[in-house]
């Protein structure tokens, strides 16, 4: 496959901004010290078992349920706080799991349970959990739907529950419609081998009681098709994900505009800092909240302010950004014999961590 | 054609169905019309520069949902922050990868 560039724009959260941000955090420790900032070195976690926890286990116990004769929001609640209930002794209550998803005594009735994220804690309530994840939609109404002379009710090409593969979003959450992602490429409708093996065995023969939550009509009971709704967001993501191991990613500058809408100061000029490269503002750093719309920049060789700003500058807000180049610079180079790789730019010496 | 009686609540479900159905279809329709204005055939078919071969580069934009943390979380919400921690896990190992940062170079994640 040739390799393809993808933009990362990141609108409502940066998803590559936040890590990048941490990645040049080993030159932040140079300023940090020059301003006598407390810091403490941690380890940087690279297992992800939340994406396990939520997609395998999780749907897993989703797929049960809707498997079994009437099933209930309630059946599954039990369920779940058996394994993640820390009061009940869950057998993933304990480890990594207890961080990822846990349920306290009183989310047992309050219905709810607590996920972790990378952002923040979130609480999801269990109700209505079965019904969307088996996305009943009764036959009679799509048998009408196909009826329909409009295009876009009734394709030709006929309706498949992948639908139309997309390369960007995942059609999970009709609530939230963000923009959808544009590829040049020509037409994406052939869903990836990644998320058409993920499908096929997925698809599994209903069994003679067929679940059905209970607040579905029971005259329409036959599905079209036989994937959930989880099913289908796990293969987009899927095949998203296996778009992107085919891209060569690039980082776009941002400048948010303030929002004090106040005149700033410029930037210090090339050379007063004492990382030339790096120059950043600090009112933005870690801002792991919504509001936050710029991602990292990747640019040739070193600069301060676009040379198209002149005084007085604009009202801008620098997320950050970091100038990449092929050779690192002469005040910094690589931190220890076993980083190799030329992108490992930091102090050859780390600054000891100054402790109370 | 007949006609069969449901409870409110019944009918509710239904209609919130056949409504989510509705809205795929239509997403799903405007995608693909966009990915067909922009692809390189419908522009060789109207008259402009033919791509070069099939194998062009391409461009594509991401846009994710981000994270969702409402009053009320259900399983949308559910969905939505799991694309988003597959995606911020994916990012974050390539960011890490591309710096170049070994394993005993652990950057500071955190700072008092």
């Amino acid at each position: 496959m040739p390799p393809c560039n993808f933009l990362y724009l990141t609108v409502a959260f940066p998803v590559c901004a936040q890590h990048y941000c941490e990645s040049v955090f080993a030159l932040e420790l140079v300023e940090y010290q020059a301003e006598g900032i407390r810091y403490e070195q941690a380890a940087y976690r690279r297992k992800h078992p939340l994406v396990r926890v939520i997609g395998v286990e999780l749907m897993t116990l989703l797929d049960e349920q809707c498997r079994l004769p009437n099933p209930t929001d309630h059946k599954l609640l039990t369920k779940m706080y058996k394994k993640y209930g820390a009061a009940q002794g869950g057998v993933a209550a304990i480890g990594a799991h207890s961080k990822v998803l846990r349920m306290e005594e009183t989310d047992y009735t309050d219905q709810l349970f607590r996920v972790t994220h990378y952002a923040g804690e979130v609480t999801y309530s269990v109700t209505g959990f079965l019904e969307k994840h088996f996305d009943e939609v009764p036959e009679a109404v799509e048998r009408m739907l196909q009826t329909s002379t409009s295009i876009i009710l009734n394709p030709t090409a006929g309706t498949s529950a992948l639908g139309i593969a997309s390369a960007a979003t995942s059609s999970s959450a009709p609530s939230t419609p963000t923009g959808a992602g544009a590829s040049a490429r020509g037409s994406v409708g052939a869903p990836s081998a990644a998320a058409n093996a993920y499908l096929a065995s997925a698809r599994k023969t209903p069994g003679p009681n067929k679940g059905v939550p209970p607040s579905t009509p029971a005259t329409a009971v036959k599905r079209s098709t036989n994937v959930n709704l989880g099913t289908l967001v796990r293969a987009q993501v899927a095949q998203l994900l296996d778009e992107l191991e085919r891209t060569v990613p690039h980082f776009v500058r941002c400048i948010k505009a303030s929002d004090k809408a106040a005149k700033q100061d410029p930037p210090p000029a090339v050379g007063a800092s004492t990382n030339p490269l790096l120059k950043k503002r600090r009112s933005t750093v870690g801002n792991n909240t919504a509001t936050s719309t710029a991602a990292a920049v990747a640019a040739a060789g070193t600069h301060s302010v676009s040379p198209s700003l002149s005084p007085p500058y604009p009202s801008t807000d620098y997320a950050f950004y970091l100038v990449q180049s092929a050779t690192p610079p002469s005040t910094l180079s690589r931190c220890c014999n076993s980083c190799a790789a030329a992108g490992c730019w930091r102090p050859l010496t780390p600054p000891a961590p100054t402790t109370a | 054609m007949f006609a069969k009686s449901l409870t409110a609540s019944q009918g509710a479900v239904t209609r919130d169905a056949t409504a989510r159905y509705i809205y795929k279809r239509l997403f799903d329709w405007a995608l693909q019309a966009a990915n067909d204005s922009l692809s390189a055939a419908a522009t060789a078919a109207a008259g402009g520069e033919a791509p070069l071969s099939t194998l062009a580069s391409c461009v594509g934009i991401l846009d994710i949902y981000g994270f969702e943390n409402l009053g009320f979380n259900s399983f949308e919400q559910l969905c939505v922050n799991y694309s988003a921690e597959v995606l911020h896990k994916v990012g974050s190992e390539l960011v890490i990868d591309m710096s170049g940062l070994g394993a005993s170079c652990l950057p500071v994640t955190s700072c008092t």
